[in-house]
């Protein structure tokens, strides 16, 4: 599943594929389902207790088309995303035309006016580029450019599957457009109340964070500090089921302070997987996640 | 209309002239308004509550500056309000509502080789008042008082306007011409204050409202100069209303902008699709708003957006205009 999921392109704004195959493989293990109005995608379950929502992003890093000029095609992209995080990839259109962003610019001074990729078709205005993913696969890992936007995806997918008999009111609230300032989330919390939050995600490997070493609890990100209830939660968790875990505080930004600060404040943790400079995530590691999750959600 | 409009003062945080004269005009085309406690105003047109709502946003506010201090000899040192380049400050006629000045800077012979090499600060200017010394200035100002740009309307050339605040009257006086005619839709027109300092009053008058739409009516950058890259365009002038895509506070919901468009071409209003990613307007507070509203936000290109001479193309305004009402029109 996870290698049709990864060949879904969803920029932000364009989460409509995305959404219909998670409908597709969840449907029949859950209660209901519905889009808000900005487009999130929200599954529930129904149960006993107070609900959980658990809550991942759908989209992915894009370009947008335009300028088309003496071969050349010309980019525009939100402040959110970095032109050196283009630079020299191979792209992908809404239609599938594959191109490959090169710059005359250094990486210091790069902005996206100076990309391009050299064509002979112009793209129409407005036409959203994502990466191409180019998925591989070993006996212990995955690997593709956007694999770090699907993983969190198909754990919630995988753990949808796995909570048929769950007796808990749980609702999986798959977001649009986090990368850009996380609006789906602003958005579905301006009137949500008295949340208990629980943010899947990846994060980058670093000196304390390893690859295959399991599931990251973290304890605080850039912008926030997460619920400690709900990360003792999950260490205990990790500790009765004997999964591993690193604890962990970020240093990158993972949107939780929009769900902490908008509508009436809600509680949030973030469990997160490793991926390595290569966009390599373990297979053990998401087994784990996905372990994790579930047990969670059983809580 | 803009005239009158935009010659009124209404830097971010003191916009009351400008509601005050927006209430008058409206209320005879509205069933009912309220003020609320952020400054933002809120007009409502219904027509029965089966119907449609549509939100029509603008903002009242303008670039403008907020004193901070007060020199031994009588000059204002001052801090912008919203966003605004240095360059264009110096020698500008500045006013209080009540008191005039002048934004000055050191002489350029009196400069240094590296004083004139380095990049104009804000901390390099001071606005003259005309005072004495620190003991006359004090009678007239305190710090905390805003001042905004003083520039006449003019209009020029074939079809052009020349005025300050350009961004947002024209958004205003927009949606009152809008409010003249009448609907099979429930209007909601949010007048906001606080636009150019981050979004505000947008944030405050989008809650508790539900709509099917939300269309922005803004003033946006046109750069379409000589040594402007082409790929760096936004919009240009006399192309029409220009419609956004994406900036750097929302994306355009896709229905909506497609029915703009579609609108657009059925009663052959000259549109153009607003090109780079910059910026940022109350879309990017209204959209995220109540769970979520459909929005898109339609300009009138400006240059020298943010300055007292702001220009634009009354050819541009009627094409919003008529955008706006036509696309109301589609819904009876």
């Amino acid at each position: 599943m996870l290698d049709k999921l990864i060949g879904i392109l969803s920029p932000g704004s364009y989460e409509e594929k995305i959404k219909e195959f998670i409908i597709s493989e969840t449907k029949e293990y859950i209660s209901s389902y519905y889009e808000d109005s900005f487009g999130n995608l929200v599954l529930n379950i129904d149960g006993e207790g107070n609900r959980k929502i658990i809550e991942c992003g759908i989209d992915e890093p894009f370009l947008m088309a335009n300028h088309f000029e003496n071969n050349k095609q010309f980019f525009t992209a939100p402040p959110h995303f970095k032109a050196k995080d283009f630079k020299d990839k191979e792209l992908v259109s809404e239609n599938g035309m594959v191109v490959k962003v090169i710059s005359d610019t250094e990486n210091e001074k790069l902005s996206f006016s100076d990309l391009y990729a050299k064509t002979e078709t112009a793209t129409d205005f407005g036409k959203l580029f994502s990466y191409n993913p180019r998925f591989t696969e070993n006996k212990r890992s995955y690997s593709a450019e956007n694999i770090i936007y699907k993983v969190p995806v198909y754990a919630l997918i995988s753990a949808i599957r796995q909570l048929k008999n769950c007796n808990k009111n749980i609702t999986f609230l798959f977001s649009c457009q986090k990368l850009l300032a996380a609006r789906g989330l602003r958005a579905y919390f301006s009137i949500e109340r008295d949340a208990s939050v629980l943010s899947v995600s990846c994060v980058r490997e670093n000196e304390y964070i390893e690859c295959g070493k399991g599931v990251v609890i973290c304890a605080k990100e850039k912008s926030a500090f997460v619920s400690q209830r709900i990360k003792e939660k999950l260490i205990n968790i990790a500790e009765c089921e004997n999964i591993d875990y690193i604890p962990a505080v970020l240093s990158e930004n993972y949107n939780l302070k929009a769900i902490l600060t908008s509508g009436a404040g809600a509680e949030c943790g973030l469990l997160c997987v490793p991926f390595d400079g290569k966009n390599k995530i373990y297979k053990s590691d998401i087994k784990k996640l996905i372990k994790m999750v579930i047990s969670y959600c059983k809580q | 209309m803009l005239k009158n409009y935009t010659e009124l003062f209404g830097v971010s945080g003191c916009e009351n002239a400008v509601r005050n004269k927006i209430l008058t005009d409206i209320k005879p085309y509205i069933t009912s308004y309220e003020i609320d406690s952020m400054g933002n105003l809120i007009a409502y047109k219904n027509v029965g509550e089966d119907k449609k709502t549509i939100i029509l946003s603008a903002h009242m506010d303008e670039v403008g500056f907020i004193v901070t201090g007060i020199t031994k000899d009588g000059m204002l040192k001052f801090d912008t309000v919203g966003g605004i380049d240095e360059s264009v400050l110096v020698s500008k006629k500045v006013s209080s509502g009540e008191i005039y000045g002048v934004i000055g800077i050191k002489p350029f012979h009196q400069c240094s080789n590296a004083e004139k090499n380095e990049v104009l600060s804000i901390d390099d200017l001071f606005i003259d008042i005309g005072a004495r010394n620190k003991e006359e200035a004090i009678k007239y100002v305190s710090p905390g008082d805003y001042f905004g740009f003083v520039s006449d309307y003019t209009e020029f050339g074939k079809d052009f306007i020349k005025a300050k605040a350009l961004d947002d009257r024209l958004g205003c006086c927009v949606i009152i011409e809008a409010l003249k005619e009448d609907y099979d839709v429930n209007l909601i027109c949010l007048f906001n204050v606080q636009e150019e300092t981050g979004l505000r009053g947008a944030k405050a008058s989008v809650y508790g409202k539900s709509a099917d739409y939300a269309i922005v009516v803004e003033c946006t950058t046109a750069n379409d100069l000589t040594g402007v890259k082409p790929n760096m365009m936004v919009t240009t002038l006399g192309e029409g209303a220009a419609i956004s895509v994406m900036d750097s506070a929302s994306i355009a919901d896709r229905e909506l902008f497609d029915k703009l468009i579609e609108t657009a071409e059925k009663n052959k209003i000259k549109h153009q699709k607003k090109r780079a990613a910059t910026g940022g307007n109350d879309a990017g507070a209204i959209h995220t708003g109540m769970g979520g509203i459909k929005t898109c936000s339609v300009s009138v290109p400006s240059r020298y957006i943010h300055s007292p001479s702001s220009v634009i193309k009354k050819s541009d305004y009627v094409c919003v205009r008529n955008l706006i009402i036509a696309f109301l029109k589609s819904f009876s």
